[in-house]
């Protein structure tokens, strides 16, 4: 008992240092930044210059505003369509119910830089799909311009539509329906009852999907990236990736910036959190009947459903097929009329694409179980031991949430340019960077099914005489098998799709998918760009529709 | 009659479900208490919703208080604001966002009647159900029994024609579970409403009801005071659903002014007899109530019909005892006895009861 207690100690010491050092040293370095003078690796003086330096200069405010703008458009249009949608699914009789949430997985195969993508090419100035055939009427560029502050926040709101509507939709169907049901006996009428019961019960978290969303659109690299970058449009995450890529890198500016944006985004993590905990002051009596009463939308019902059609179309079938189509076409002409296949043969033929092929699948699958087993052990440390102050390492391993990509790999480069280990340069320091990035969501994957394992299902096998390594072994390893290869899946699908935190920290040699197709479209080679984003979308979608094979059986 | 249900009908299909409720007819005087009884999935919390108007059944009527509320063949569905409906929901469904005072008067507020008018029905309301001082309360800030009670405030105060009451007590702990019961009683007798209540636990409908309606896979099984029910059940569901019962199998002897039924290795059993057709030969299943059987351990004259038995398991339940006796290796029979008689585990006892306690069901 006592050796076995002293090991546990032990890995415990470990793992909270390993973590530590993941979390705190890009962060520590984005702070030194900050407020000294100097290279990353060379100790300066204490200075505020690079905050009155940030704080003068016209490319970082009017990047701020350029966030601001998008993150309001983005809320808009995702609240709306968010709430319309859940609406219609938990409490109307809307057709294809099925369908709809089936596609909030939708994200999963086709992240947000691709929509960006099938979007640059539909709508690009002059030559986009819709612009060309019209340009004679409207010259010089024709009527729809993507490459704006505006339509990157709609389109950037189009793809956050299933995030808000996930959140909703959770608090929508806990509501108990016979709220609505009072009301309606009370002699109020439909609408009536929407507006002093309805709303006012959804009113906190209505509120919180809405501040989430914001913190995804100010989060968001890919998008900003893809339709700004072209007209030099930026946002305070691309401004600080422009900077440190394509010109000299600027230490104290950069992390100035990063800084800020880590303070902010902490702090509207915390108003979110503040907000979904005040809507537990709703919570009441519910009883154990969960009959639902839906109403009936009548002859509205197609008219819904056809707004939602609409949606789809416009956020998955029109740019994902213009993805497909350009990827066939030899030059970025949709008057073009001759098919090719010899896109794809560029990629298997140029060792750099292929290689990021080979980097993005091998590398994440590789970061993807390692994260999972760090996952095991954090879970099994905080919630199987009594281990003093193991609630920390549950709290350190959550930190890197608030974190963007872009600025875990900013602080990583600053972290590992001065050591002289092989990290710097290499795919080591990609590795590492969507380790770190996604260790708060591999940790919650499998902490949520190792909780859901009821510990009486252990304990009767310890009273049965089992020791604890046979218990996990017989016992927990089984029930788990499944939930955990459902874990790594979504892991692997949320780091495969990252863009941000990869381009930041990738060097020669350690290309990855996201990356490549960021740069080839930043080349202007468009139908390369198509046929690696095709590629990248269907691999995601093997693993996805695997993945909803396992969730179903599961959840059965 | 004040309430007339008539021939109401509907189906409910799912991706594992089927099933249907029909011919569902009863009425219901002015003043009076009725319970919906089953089991759970039985079709009472249906039929109680197509009354609200929360649900549209699919054939018959409903007409409440000389107005038509809803007729399949005439396609009138009044909307259930329009229906003068009050219903108190299994959850209570008390709007967390909403005071007790403006949960109480919602009703009246919605239909920007001035506070003047309302005021004294709301606080009488109130008073009624012992409320005040917890105007000011949110309903996460009383307890259980005090959300209930705001529930029945709100359903009261608005002066409808009907009551419902969807199984009002289920969501409370056993102990307040009787004198929740026992307010519920005195409101109706106070307030003289008319109120269908729905619930699964026979004791409360026993306790609280004029007339209860036994429904069981979406059909009416008996419809009638709770002493006819449970002395005169129609069938064997309505025996053993309410109140316990034992049973045991036999076959008709002879039929004449009463049957005579062979039991448990030919002992004959005088039963009588019902509006049931019996012949020589048939299978029957008779019942008996624990509380018809006289216990004891010596052969007792003026009864008809004698069993013998083993004691076989001994319950003590404080102001009584419940024994288990083995008649046979197939029937075995529940029996209260006193406190006072103590019998052992294998005493043999003889067990007594009359002709007209025994029940008997094809």
């Amino acid at each position: 008992m006592k050796s076995r207690s002293r090991w546990m100690y032990l890995i415990f010491i470990i793992t909270l240092i390993f973590v530590s050092y993941l979390v705190f040293g890009p962060i520590s370095m984005v702070v030194k930044g900050s407020f000294f003078t100097g290279s990353p690796w060379d100790v300066g003086n204490f200075t505020l210059q690079h905050f009155a330096d940030v704080f003068t200069e016209g490319k970082y405010i009017k990047a701020f505003y350029n966030t601001l703008e998008i993150g309001f458009i983005a809320v808009l249009i995702a609240g709306i369509l968010g709430f319309a949608f859940s609406w219609l699914v938990s409490r109307s009789d809307v057709p294809c119910k099925a369908l709809i949430r089936t596609a909030n997985y939708v994200p999963l195969v086709f992240p947000t830089f691709l929509g960006a993508i099938g979007w640059g090419l539909l709508a690009r100035p002059r030559v986009g799909l819709f612009n060309v055939f019209l340009v004679d009427y409207f010259p010089p560029n024709g009527p729809f311009n993507i490459y704006s502050v505006k339509m990157i926040g709609v389109i950037l709101g189009l793809y956050l539509v299933p995030v808000a509507y996930t959140l909703l939709t959770a608090t929508m169907t806990n509501m108990d329906s016979s709220m609505e049901d009072s009301a309606r006996i009370s002699g109020a009428s439909t609408i009536t009852m929407i507006r002093t019961v309805t709303f006012p019960l959804m009113k906190p978290a209505v509120l919180a999907s809405l501040i989430y969303v914001f913190i995804m659109a100010v989060e968001n690299f890919g998008v900003a990236m893809i339709l700004g970058r072209p007209v030099r449009i930026n946002v305070l995450l691309t401004q600080l990736y422009v900077e440190q890529v394509y010109s000299t890198p600027t230490f104290g500016g950069g992390s100035v910036i990063a800084l800020l944006l880590l303070l902010s985004l902490t702090a509207m993590s915390s108003l979110y959190y503040k907000t979904t905990q005040a809507s537990y002051k709703y919570v009441t009596v519910t009883g154990k009947s969960t009959r639902r009463t839906l109403v009936h939308l009548g002859k509205f019902r197609y008219v819904a459903f056809s707004v939602w059609v609409v949606y789809f179309l416009m956020c998955i079938v029109l740019p994902f097929g213009a993805i497909v189509y350009m990827s066939f076409l030899p030059y970025p002409d949709i008057r073009a009329a001759q098919y090719t296949l010899s896109n794809y043969g560029t990629v298997f033929n140029m060792p750099t694409l292929l290689r990021a092929v080979y980097n993005s699948f091998a590398g994440v699958s590789f970061t993807a179980v390692i994260a999972l087993i760090f996952a095991v052990i954090i879970t099994l440390l905080v919630h199987k031991t009594r281990i003093p102050f193991r609630k920390s390492l549950d709290f350190i391993a959550s930190i890197p949430i608030s974190i963007p990509g872009i600025i875990m790999g900013m602080g990583l480069l600053f972290f590992w340019v001065g050591k002289n280990v092989g990290v710097y340069g290499s795919i080591w320091i990609v590795i590492i960077c969507l380790f770190t990035h996604y260790l708060p969501l591999s940790v919650r994957t499998v902490s949520n099914s190792m909780l859901q394992v009821s510990s009486e299902l252990e304990e009767a096998s310890l009273v049965l005489g089992a020791g604890e390594g046979q218990t996990m072994f017989y016992i927990l390893a089984p029930l788990l098998r499944k939930s955990l290869v459902v874990g790594f899946l979504l892991i692997w699908l949320y780091m495969f799709r990252q863009m941000g935190a990869v381009a930041m920290v990738y060097s020669f040699g350690s290309e990855m998918l996201p990356v490549a197709v960021m740069q080839q479209w930043d080349a202007g080679k468009y139908n390369l760009t198509a046929a690696l984003a095709t590629i990248q979308a269907t691999i995601a979608m093997v693993i996805v529709s695997i993945y909803l094979r396992l969730t179903r059986k599961y959840g059965d | 009659m004040y309430l007339e249900i008539v021939d109401l009908g509907k189906t409910f299909k799912s991706k594992d479900k089927y099933w249907e409720m029909e011919n569902v007819s009863f009425s219901l005087e002015k003043g009076k208490f009725l319970t919906l009884l089953g089991p759970s999935g039985c079709g009472k919390s249906t039929t109680l919703r197509c009354i609200a108007g929360l649900e549209t059944p699919e054939q018959g009527s409903i007409i409440l208080n000389g107005r038509e509320l809803f007729c399949q063949a005439k396609k009138i569905e009044v909307p259930p604001q329009n229906r003068k409906i009050s219903m108190v929901f299994q959850s209570y469904a008390l709007w967390p966002h909403m005071n007790v005072m403006q949960n109480v008067s919602y009703g009246y507020r919605i239909k920007r009647i001035p506070e003047k008018q309302w005021k004294d029905k709301v606080l009488e309301a109130i008073e009624i159900l012992g409320l005040e001082g917890l105007e000011n309360r949110y309903p996460a800030e009383l307890s259980g029994g005090q959300q209930q009670r705001v529930a029945l405030a709100r359903a009261v105060c608005s002066e409808n024609d009907l009551l419902l009451l969807d199984e009002p007590l289920s969501n409370l702990d056993a102990k307040l579970r009787e004198s929740a019961r026992l307010e519920i009683i005195r409101l109706q007798k106070q307030m003289g409403s008319t109120i269908i209540c729905v619930t699964h636990n026979q004791e409360e409908a026993l306790a609280m009801s004029d007339e209860i309606v036994i429904i069981d896979k979406g059909i009416i099984q008996q419809i009638g005071s709770p002493k006819e029910i449970y002395t005169n059940p129609n069938n064997e569901f309505v025996a053993d659903f309410i109140g316990s019962i034992n049973s045991m199998d036999g076959i008709i002897d002879s039929v004449g002014d009463n049957l005579i039924v062979k039991c448990c290795d030919n002992i004959p059993i005088t039963v009588k007899k019902n509006n049931q057709q019996f012949s020589k030969g048939d299978r029957v299943r008779l019942m008996i109530r624990p509380e018809d059987l006289v216990i004891s351990s010596s052969l007792q004259p003026n009864y008809e019909n004698v069993l013998q038995g083993k004691v076989e398991i001994i319950q003590y339940l404080g102001e009584k005892n419940s024994c288990m006796i083995r008649i046979n290796n197939q029937v075995k029979f529940m029996v209260s006895t006193n406190k006072r008689e103590s019998y052992q585990i294998n005493d043999n006892i003889w067990l007594h009861f009359q002709t007209d306690d025994v029940k008997s069901f094809k």
